[in-house]
């Protein structure tokens, strides 16, 4: 089993950059593919099938917050060795 | 004792539960950090609702039963469990008390710690397995606890005498004395175990009913002659034993007693049965009615379920099982099939349960929410709407239908045609996807995780699937895969509250909920697909 890869990235954003990366996420949610790469390497994600989606809000006199979060099982080796099951349905 | 299904399993999450916050206990005196004593006083709630659901079932049982020693000691064993729970808060409360200075080393209360976790490891196998001996071992912890107790008050008077850190020593005496309370709970804990096993050794009338069964079976046998185990209760409500005899060590009948319509529900539907697949139910060997009860004594089936050739048969064993599953379906539904309107009721089924999900998963409960003008609704708004969808997607079809068609109720049959069926009580006419949800989420909701036993568990679903849309076709059934869907959100949602595993029951209650909201969305339920990745985890 390959070991975890992950990334961040955190910076300030005016609400109209904020957008726009949103957009790239969504762009990439919608292909099925958003790669995410910095200098030590690169994350390949590859949403499908259901996604466990949470949104999470709060707000503070002094602070708001907004956490979206996004969890999904890859797709790879889903049937892996396993050839389908049949039943026969003639006669 | 005998305990029902759903006592049990809450019985079950209690102990862990308290177990846990023993566990959690030992880890705030060692680290004093804030987090564990928020998991502590967060947690306390949930044990007190596991403990109102326990007392609430056994006093409605309790109306209903004719031997009230059971739902008492359920209720004693739940009332005892919860006030040890409690006693870690009090213990947490007097350690806020002390400053850094008078801080105990974890050693100090080490060996009070030890002693309650080992009374309470025995707590699942006595009262659920009736296990006098275990009842025996949690009743030891009461005066060890005793004694640890009285060597700790020795201590803390010794020292007070002195004048030596005074307000720590009552403080750590209180600490002390809790524990030694914890053991008089488990003490508690153990008598009630005891006395409703002996309380049941006298029911003297169940024994005559099994003395009447065996004799038409061998009039030369007597009661005494042969091995008696009691595993529980069913989901019917009938007490069930199997009688070995000693001489071949193997379970040879099955003793059921329990109320008469029940057991007579089952001997009609057995012969319902019966007459469609010869020998596909164990054969009923004796019935005696007395009064409102009545006893049966059946064949035992040998033999793997679905469920163990599943697990851990080979690839072919598997596929001849489920070929002789479909085989068996498509036999009885041919034969069994009426013109007759068989109206779904999984809204209603999900609804009568609800209850007891929720008590299990307070959070599952969904409120009304908008993001922006995205609307979700309720989880009670989603059932109204998903009532109304049920009510677009009947079929004028029924068939004769098993009534809990999951993988342990099915005995594949390696030398014959048809598989073999058990717990056949719940049988009626009804829609045949009602099977077809049950036995879908009975394979979805195995707790393996194994990559190679999920992809078995997906070729079965696929499999079964394939099964339902090949009849509905045959059928003209349109809107089948709607009311399936419909189907699978009631096993889904309500499979949950027999999951002890939070992520993986949220990971159901989930699916049953995006079902949901797509049966609720979809512009023509006629067109309505399952999607394959329900069942991929």
């Amino acid at each position: 089993m390959p070991s975890k890869k992950e990334f961040e990235h955190e910076s300030l954003q005016d609400a109209e950059s904020v957008a726009d990366y949103l957009e790239t996420i969504i762009n990439g949610i919608r292909a099925g593919k958003l790669t995410v790469s910095s200098g030590e390497g690169e994350v390949d994600l590859r949403p499908q099938g259901l996604i466990r989606f949470s949104v999470r809000a709060s707000e503070r006199p002094d602070r708001h917050r907004l956490a979206l979060k996004l969890v999904w099982s890859p797709g790879q080796d889903s049937g892996a060795g396993q050839d389908p099951l049949r039943i026969s349905t003639g006669g | 004792m005998y305990i029902p299904d759903r006592v049990a399993e809450n019985l079950r999450f209690l102990i862990r539960e308290v177990q846990l916050q023993i566990g959690r206990t030992r880890v705030f005196v060692r680290e004093r950090s804030e987090a564990t004593e928020d998991s502590l006083r967060g947690r306390d709630n949930y044990i007190d609702n596991l403990r109102t659901f326990i007392q609430r079932a056994s006093f409605e049982r309790a109306g209903k039963a004719d031997n009230l020693a059971v739902p008492m000691a359920a209720t004693t064993i739940a009332t005892n469990l919860e006030r040890i729970a409690d006693f870690c808060i009090d213990i947490i409360d007097q350690l806020r008390h002390l400053d850094e200075d008078d801080w105990p080393a974890v050693e100090e209360l080490e060996p009070f710690l030890a002693e309650v976790e080992r009374g309470l490891s025995h707590v699942e196998r006595a009262v659920l397995e009736r296990d006098v001996h275990e009842a025996l071992e949690i009743c030891h912890a009461e005066p060890r606890l005793d004694e640890l107790y009285s060597e700790a008050f020795q201590k803390r008077l010794a020292s007070m005498e002195q004048g030596e850190r005074v307000h720590a020593s009552i403080t750590m005496l209180f600490i002390e004395h809790y524990f030694e309370r914890m053991g008089d709970s488990l003490m508690n804990i153990g008598e009630a175990v005891i006395s409703a096993a002996l309380g049941e050794k006298v029911k003297i009338g169940q024994l005559w009913a099994l003395q009447d069964s065996l004799q038409d079976v061998d009039p030369l046998r007597a009661v005494t002659d042969v091995h008696l185990r009691v595993p529980g209760e069913s989901r019917s409500g009938c007490r069930i034993a199997t009688v070995s005899d000693p001489a071949s060590a193997r379970a040879a009948l099955v003793f059921k007693e329990g109320s008469l319509d029940k057991l007579r529900d089952e001997q009609q539907a057995i012969a319902l049965w019966e007459q469609l697949v010869p020998g596909i139910s164990p054969a009923v060997r004796s019935f005696h009615e007395n009064g409102d009860r009545a006893a049966m004594l059946m064949e035992f089936l040998g033999g793997e379920t679905l469920e163990q050739v599943l697990l851990q048969g080979t690839a072919a064993q598997l596929a001849t099982a489920v070929e002789q599953t479909g085989r068996t379906l498509r036999h009885v539904w041919r034969e069994t099939f009426q013109r007759e309107a068989a109206p779904p009721s999984f809204v209603k089924q999900l609804r009568r349960r609800l209850t007891d999900v929720l008590a299990i998963h307070p959070h599952f409960e969904r409120r009304s929410t908008a993001l922006g003008n995205k609307r979700i609704p309720s989880l009670a708004e989603l059932l109204d709407a998903l009532a109304e969808v049920e009510g677009r997607v009947g079929f004028a079809g029924s068939t004769l239908i098993h009534g809990d068609f999951n993988l342990d109720n099915i005995i594949p049959d390696p030398e014959g045609e048809y598989v073999r069926l058990i717990d056949l009580h719940r049988s009626m006419r009804g829609d045949y996807l009602q099977d077809m949800s049950v036995l879908l989420v009975s394979c979805f909701r195995l707790q393996v995780f194994e990559r190679p036993v999920r992809a078995r568990i997906r070729s079965v679903t696929g499999a079964v699937l394939e099964l339902a849309r090949a009849q509905a076709a045959e059928w003209g059934d349109t809107a089948m895969e709607a009311r399936l869907a419909l189907g699978l959100v009631r096993s889904f949602v309500t499979s949950t509250r027999f999951i002890l595993d939070e992520g993986f029951a949220r990971g159901m209650f989930l699916r049953g909920m995006y079902l949901a909201d797509r049966l609720v969305a979809a512009p023509d339920l006629e067109r309505f697909r399952i999607p394959a990745d329900v069942f991929r985890d």
